[in-house]
């Protein structure tokens, strides 16, 4: 979390994820040119440039869009999801070089502008095979472009996170456009299966993980609603036994539409809206850290009891009622405005439990 | 119950088991993007062996003419060089100026021609940075000759630029380079119809119409595919053109650009 904007909020870890990403990086173009020079000494540099660029870039985009259900599956990824960002931003400088130079290489010190001629070069629109496969990387690259250039919690937050959520979410549309340029463009140039093979295997892999991740959401979704019995429209709704929640975590409610987090800790219970105010992460999956609700994905902090970020943090939870029953734990599905202070249903001793995450 | 771990982006350090599963993530990371890099680099077609002297500048004597298309004939040999200009012009372009300095045609004109060549499977190009009448022309020269008619053929072939071809870009064929070679083709370059014969040999044939004229604009929709021309061969020096009726021009699936694709 940060106060004030700073270009990159440097910590420790983001710092190591830098260097290991430059080192990829650098790792595989000093293999493909190295490689190329002495398998293909014939090849051009421009050639070389186009193609190490182009094919690490759409390799790159595959490790960031498998990073997100990576996560869903197993939180033990959860640190390469933190500054996934310093990745996407990577994928499209690494995608600007392969357009750049395919601009020059193709396009430029002709007889027209080379945009116009990027789009009227090749007309075969109508056709399938024929399709100017060029066209398909420029918008991808735009796309790509609008997603670096907000990628900043500035943009996030004056877009708000609905806006923004959905503007990066056109990567999918961009990876989409991007299998179709190598589809339509090397592939049918190559005569090596093993590049369809490839394109396959990363096509596979995206859609599988994010199939995964998705019925296992929908697992937890379905687990997580609790129906409001009629006509007590006003009524608090039963959540679950105070021991099936573990000490300073949280179980997940979908109560009349109302996504809400149930937090247990310090012998107390507390509810507040389960979608983090930054980037829409699942409080739920967080936990309590120096009395804090702490979001596992990077790390925003509220006060349980008013959903409020400490001072002098500004985000706002949802927060709603909870009730004790016994050891029976209720919530009641109305929301109070975003920071209001409600109190925590306090868990007498003999209820105590030394339950813990697992 | 054991303990789930819990990793927070801003704290000094990792959780054991979160550090232990990102460093498995990552050596695994480092070995695909090599073995990556590695398929991408093997199993990729071969690249001819088409040269451009880029940065290199040579100068060649020799008779200018424009039949069937800008050409210097070479001393001695014979052979005709294809005249270009730089970036994706024909070399009307660079001839222009020397056209304007002699108040008249160059046709004929023994010239001195600076530039970079381009050379490929026994065919010459040379990008033109400079030409001046040459005042102290080669005593041997060769006249410009009218072309020797070799008959009708079918041929089936794909279209491309011969600048790009011979060397300055690499591949120059396919659907990757067939933007460029519309460019340049747009930008006054001859097209050039590459054919396979039964022997596995490739033979180029420069393309005009009946009457000798060019058919730029009118190739464009095919270049990079596959076309099936059928029209009269000429030979002019060492290269062959296909004059022919570019409405006729059809479009043909490339794998069917065999060796047995040449028919005379």
């Amino acid at each position: 979390m940060s106060l004030t904007y700073d270009s990159i909020h440097w910590t420790a870890h983001k710092k190591l994820y830098d260097r290991v990403l430059l080192g990829l990086v650098a790792g595989y173009l000093s293999v493909f040119f190295g490689l190329q020079a002495w398998l293909n000494p014939a090849s051009t540099y421009e050639t070389n440039i186009i193609r190490a660029t182009g094919t690490l870039a759409f390799f790159l985009l595959h490790v960031t869009l498998c990073i997100g259900p990576l996560c869903r599956l197993d939180q033990r990824f959860l640190p390469l999801l933190y500054n996934r960002r310093h990745l996407g931003v990577s994928v499209f400088l690494i995608g600007a070089v392969h357009g750049v130079f395919n601009l020059l290489q193709f396009h430029s010190m002709g007889n027209t502008n080379i945009f116009v001629s990027l789009f009227t070069s090749n007309t075969a629109y109508n056709s399938f095979v024929g399709f100017p496969f060029q066209a398909l990387g420029f918008f991808a690259l735009v796309i790509l472009f609008l997603m670096a250039a907000t990628s900043h919690d500035f943009w996030l937050h004056h877009l708000t996170p609905r806006i923004w959520k959905s503007l990066h979410m056109m990567v999918y549309a961009a990876y989409s456009m991007l299998v179709m340029h190598v589809m339509l463009g090397v592939i049918q140039l190559e005569r090596s299966p093993v590049f369809v093979a490839l394109t396959g295997v990363g096509l596979f892999t995206v859609v599988g993980l994010h199939v995964a991740a998705a019925l296992k959401q929908q697992k937890t979704d379905r687990e997580a609603i609790r129906e409001v019995v009629y006509p007590e429209v006003d009524a608090f709704v039963f959540a679950c036994t105070v021991s099936e929640i573990p000490d300073n975590c949280a179980k997940m409610l979908m109560i009349d539409g109302q996504n809400i987090a149930l937090f247990k800790y310090q012998q107390k219970l507390s509810a507040v809206h389960n979608l983090c105010k930054h980037q829409n992460g699942p409080l739920s999956e967080g936990r309590i850290i120096d009395g804090c609700i702490t979001c596992p994905w990077h790390g925003y902090q509220y006060l349980p009891e008013n959903g409020q970020s400490p001072p002098p943090f500004h985000e706002k939870l949802h927060t709603y009622d909870v009730l004790l029953h016994g050891d029976r734990v209720y919530v009641h599905p109305k929301p109070y405005p975003e920071g209001t202070e409600r109190p925590p249903a306090i868990i007498p001793d003999n209820l105590s439990s030394t339950n813990t995450a697992v | 119950m054991q303990e789930q771990e819990f990793y927070i982006g801003w704290q000094k350090s990792a959780p054991v088991q979160v550090a232990r599963t990102v460093r498995l993530a990552v050596y695994a990371m480092v070995l695909l993007v090599l073995l990556f890099a590695v398929a991408v680099v093997v199993f990729q077609r071969k690249f001819s062996e088409s040269i451009f002297e880029f940065g290199v500048e040579s100068t060649l004597q020799g008779v200018l003419t424009y039949q069937p298309v800008p050409m210097l004939i070479l001393p001695e040999s014979g052979r005709r060089v294809l005249l270009v200009s730089p970036g994706k012009f024909g070399a009307e372009k660079a001839l222009a100026e020397l056209n304007t300095r002699i108040d008249g045609s160059s046709e004929g004109l023994p010239v001195q021609v600076r530039g970079s060549l381009i050379y490929y499977d026994g065919k010459t190009a040379m990008e033109v940075h400079a030409v001046q009448p040459d005042s102290t022309p080669p005593p041997v020269q060769h006249v410009v000759a009218p072309p020797v008619v070799l008959g009708t053929v079918l041929l089936r072939g794909e279209i491309t630029d011969p600048k790009c071809y011979l060397g300055v870009m690499k591949p120059a064929v396919g659907k990757p380079h067939q933007d460029c070679s519309a460019r340049c083709i747009a930008g006054g370059i001859p097209p050039v119809l590459k054919v396979a014969n039964a022997a596995g040999d490739t033979e180029y044939y420069l393309l005009k119409d009946q009457q000798g004229n060019p058919i730029n604009q009118q190739v464009l929709p095919f270049v990079g595919s596959g076309v099936e021309i059928q029209g009269t061969l000429q030979q002019w020096g060492d290269w062959l053109v296909l004059c022919a009726d570019p409405a006729t021009m059809k479009r043909i699936q490339k794998q069917n650009l065999n060796p047995e694709s040449m028919c005379r």
